[in-house]
């Protein structure tokens, strides 16, 4: 390693973060570099400065989290009365079939309300025509709405 | 590998062992990381409480030969970074913007046990103070990496980043970690 190491590299270096030549190489400039070693040393100096502190305070754990854990864990288990009938249902054995019909209901009334809806009407006008064509006094007077398909048979039958 | 257990199974004495034996021999080390991660007496319980609930829930899905340590830590960084989401969108107009300490007006808070002396007395030392000011995500990465002695692959998995964000994370960490240090005043 011909130039100084990066800050960056020095923490790499401390957490065993190099690669192995590089780490090698690393090794080598810090035996030469007095620089370099005190960077080193005052970057170790802060993770021991950390640990020391960490092992200061640590703490046993509270007898009082035991014990709500296992609370929790209890009362987990007596709510699975329910739980259990609700995992039942939603069981392959039971889901599908209970799919299946709720998707042939839906189907056959979606049908049913579309063809009620949409379904062909006779325009009232039809009615009004055809009882002015069968009321009429002078069947063959002009005044009267006569339909055509009737008109030409009469006439077929008079020429004969 | 066996395959996952169903969330309403009844428990088999397997289970109860595993969470048994999980609890006396990482709880204290839980705890503590807990304890590190939220600079809390109260939460530090909660994450604690929460995480072996959540191993004893999910035990079949842990893998012999794994580090327990590293999945139950990874569980309690994420309730934690949870939590933290929960109540910024809580309490976010209550958070001073200087992010000084919020002094207390009047009459001391009721918390005069012990513990909570304790952990006044902690807070009080430079180390401590200078953690408190660091960003979680850096806090995370620092405890991870030179308390915990993870490497950067590990702490990767356990925070749920790329190696190259814990690198940049631990760096501006200490960077940081130091100026905190530095800047408070030394005592007489």
């Amino acid at each position: 390693m011909k130039s100084h190491p990066s800050q960056e590299q020095l923490i790499d270096y401390l957490h065993g973060e190099l690669a192995p030549g590089e780490d090698a190489a690393f090794l080598l400039h810090l035996e030469g570099c007095d620089d370099c070693r005190g960077r080193y040393e005052d970057e170790a100096h802060l993770t021991e400065s950390l640990r020391s502190f960490a092992r200061s305070t640590e703490r046993e754990l509270p007898a009082g989290v035991r014990a709500v854990i296992w609370s929790a864990v209890e009362s987990s288990h007596r709510e699975l009365g329910w739980a259990q009938r609700l995992a039942a249902w939603l069981r392959p054995a039971v889901a599908i079939p209970v799919a299946a019909t709720l998707v042939v209901a839906a189907f056959v009334g979606y049908d049913s309300v579309a063809h009620r809806s949409g379904a062909p009407t006779i325009d009232a006008a039809y009615y009004l025509d055809d009882h002015a064509a069968l009321t009429s006094a002078v069947p063959f007077n002009e005044g009267n709405t006569v339909p055509a398909a009737l008109f030409t048979t009469e006439s077929a039958d008079g020429a004969q | 590998m066996a395959a996952p257990r169903k969330p309403f199974d009844p428990p088999s004495p397997q289970q109860t062992a595993f969470l048994e034996r999980a609890i006396n021999e990482y709880g204290r080390a839980t705890y503590n990381y807990a304890l590190r991660l939220s600079h809390n007496e109260a939460d530090a319980r909660d994450l604690t409480q929460e995480a072996f609930i959540r191993v004893y829930r999910a035990w079949r899905s842990f893998q012999p030969g794994t580090s327990f340590l590293s999945w139950i830590y990874r569980i309690v960084t994420n309730l934690h970074r949870d939590e933290l989401r929960r109540r910024k969108g809580r309490y976010q107009e209550e958070i001073p913007e200087d992010n000084a300490p919020q002094q207390f007006k009047g009459a001391r808070p009721l918390a005069t046990e012990p513990i909570e002396e304790l952990v006044d007395r902690q807070l009080s030392e430079p180390m401590s103070k200078a953690l408190a000011g660091l960003s979680l995500e850096q806090r995370q990465v620092l405890i991870l990496a030179d308390v915990e002695e993870y490497s950067y692959q590990e702490i990767a998995d356990i925070v749920g980043c790329s190696i190259g964000t814990v690198r940049s994370r631990l760096h501006r960490a200490r960077h940081q970690l130091r100026r905190l240090i530095e800047s408070q005043p030394k005592p007489s």
